[in-house]
């Protein structure tokens, strides 16, 4: 187990922004990727590649010539299984279409070099679903096994994404895994996406108590609490209650109050924050095979309020984790075509680096 | 038979009313270009005006998983037919799309919108809000979003 096993990587969601205002291409955003240290990249498919759901001839020569230009590795293809592909809901994708369309992604991925599709499956949010729409299932358990032997054939493994609010504990993704071992085969394997391990608040769920009518300072007191409690730097122990007899002095409400104790149609609360300790990934490290680095802010002198990125990557070390962390930033979603999205990239990989290296130099 | 599939067995985490969030804001910004508006003419005749509009996902779709294009031009209201929807060059009705799995709005490319307005569409200020619906991809329902041009019409 060491450091030095995890490489640092860019998912091309990161600039989605600057793409879609055609202010980059692909290899402005391959290059993005080169300039801010990455060495490996995630490609969407629907984004970026003309010839979906293919990948023609013309296409694998120029993105293979700006690999090798940039001296970049291709890691991971993203995958989607839109049930609801034809508008009539008599005719959406049954199982086995479901298969097919998914066979197309894992060949597709194989021509463009990935080692990993990301698996809009299931297990995506861990034991949740997020509404409670029949049609709402994706790649089930039942069609994950019957595709495994096909991924272990060519090579590329599924990864199963466990995004928050799901947790990589929480055994929502336990059928994939017996699917798994039953089958003995290499095809799949487990992923975390860093939204599961949170400290704070997301800068949407903000904004949103904010137009709601919470007070700032409020928010911002909550924010302090709940960052101390969720680092786990053996100090974060912190008297809830004693945070709610504060909140109520300074005039908290009931949308306040709702943040810390949850409530009616609320998801979760500040009290009980179920997120994935630095303890538990270390446990879980030795079965993940990719990581999203997902990223919604970081502080303009590369700290992070969101992540404690040291605490993270030495769970990720210690358990033996070997692969990339792709960064993943959303933040964009928040506050759309006000950040720049280059620089976000870029000071969530000083940050990383910056923390491999303190784990080098302690022998890690 | 149904083809649906079976429901899988997980806990349900149900989402707040939607009435509750604020709407959805991604990409509203560039959505709808007030440069790219222009009048529709047959025969010399205003027949409606034409909007260009980027998709508002963070990737491209088949025109089938469009759900809807809402249209409100003034008082004038519309939902998917009589508009018509241009890709790529080629130009079709709400009808056709829904069985159009292989032609796609790619992500970052202008799609047109035919807005018929019977009576022409008069000059001096009108607002017009455009919102889209897709079947959502992932593990999210309906993706949607709307986008607000307010166009100035004055006479060449």
């Amino acid at each position: 187990m060491s450091s030095k096993d995890i490489k640092l990587g860019v998912s091309l969601y990161s600039y989605q922004e600057a793409i879609w205002r055609g202010d980059l291409d692909l290899e402005g955003a391959l290059t993005a990727v080169k300039g801010c240290g990455g060495e490996g990249v995630e490609i969407f498919g629907e984004t970026l590649i003309p010839s979906f759901p293919y990948v023609s001839n013309d296409f694998l020569y120029k993105w293979f010539y700006m690999l090798d230009n940039l001296q970049l590795e291709p890691v991971c293809y993203e995958h989607f299984a839109d049930r609801r592909f034809w508008k009539d809901p008599n005719r959406y994708l049954n199982d086995d279409e479901v298969f097919e369309v998914t066979m197309q992604y894992l060949r597709s991925a194989k021509k463009l070099g990935c080692k990993f599709i990301r698996l809009s499956h299931d297990g995506h949010n861990g034991r949740w679903i997020m509404n409670d729409e029949p049609d709402h299932t994706v790649v089930n358990a039942q069609v994950f096994e019957r595709l495994l032997p096909y991924a272990a054939e060519l090579g590329v493994r599924m990864a199963l994404e466990v995004h928050g609010p799901g947790l990589l504990q929480d055994g929502g993704n336990d059928d994939f895994l017996e699917a798994m071992d039953r089958t003995g085969h290499e095809g799949g394997g487990l992923m975390l996406d860093l939204s599961g391990c949170f400290r704070d608040m997301l800068p949407l769920e903000i904004n949103l108590m904010l137009t709601l009518g919470a007070k700032p300072e409020i928010i911002e007191y909550l924010r302090e609490n709940c960052r101390k409690a969720y680092t786990y730097d053996g100090n974060n122990q912190v008297d809830w209650d004693a945070v709610e007899e504060k909140i109520r002095a300074m005039g908290a409400g009931p949308i306040e109050l709702g943040i810390l104790n949850g409530g009616p149609g609320s998801q979760g609360c500040m009290r009980e924050k179920l997120i994935t300790p630095p303890d538990v990934l270390e446990q879980y490290a030795p079965q993940l095979i990719y990581v999203h680095g997902k990223m919604h802010t970081m502080n303009e002198d590369c700290t992070s309020d969101e992540l404690d990125y040291y605490r993270i990557l030495r769970a990720l070390a210690r358990g033996g984790y070997q692969g990339y962390v792709s960064t993943e930033f959303e933040g964009q979603r928040t506050v759309p075509h006000t950040l720049n999205e280059v620089e976000y990239v870029r000071r969530q990989h000083v940050l990383m680096r910056k923390c491999l290296a303190q784990l080098a130099e302690e022998g890690l | 038979m149904s083809n649906m599939p079976q429901f899988p067995q997980k806990e349900i985490k149900p989402i707040p009313p939607a009435k509750k969030y604020p709407p959805a804001l991604l990409n509203q910004k560039y959505m709808l270009p007030v440069d790219k508006i222009h009048e529709v003419y047959e025969d010399g005749n205003v027949v409606g005006i034409e909007c260009s509009l980027l998709i508002s996902l963070y990737h491209g779709s088949p025109l089938s998983m469009i759900r809807s294009i809402k249209v409100k031009y003034d008082a004038l209201e519309y939902e998917n037919d009589p508009m018509k929807f241009t890709v790529n060059g080629h130009t079709y009705n709400f009808e056709e799309m829904k069985t159009m799995s292989t032609m796609f709005w790619e992500y970052g490319e202008y799609a047109q919108l035919f807005i018929p307005i019977p009576g022409g569409v008069g000059l001096g200020r009108h607002r017009l809000e455009v919102g889209i619906a897709f079947n959502g991809s992932a593990t999210r329902g309906i993706n949607h979003a709307w986008a607000v041009a307010e166009i100035n019409l004055i006479e060449n």
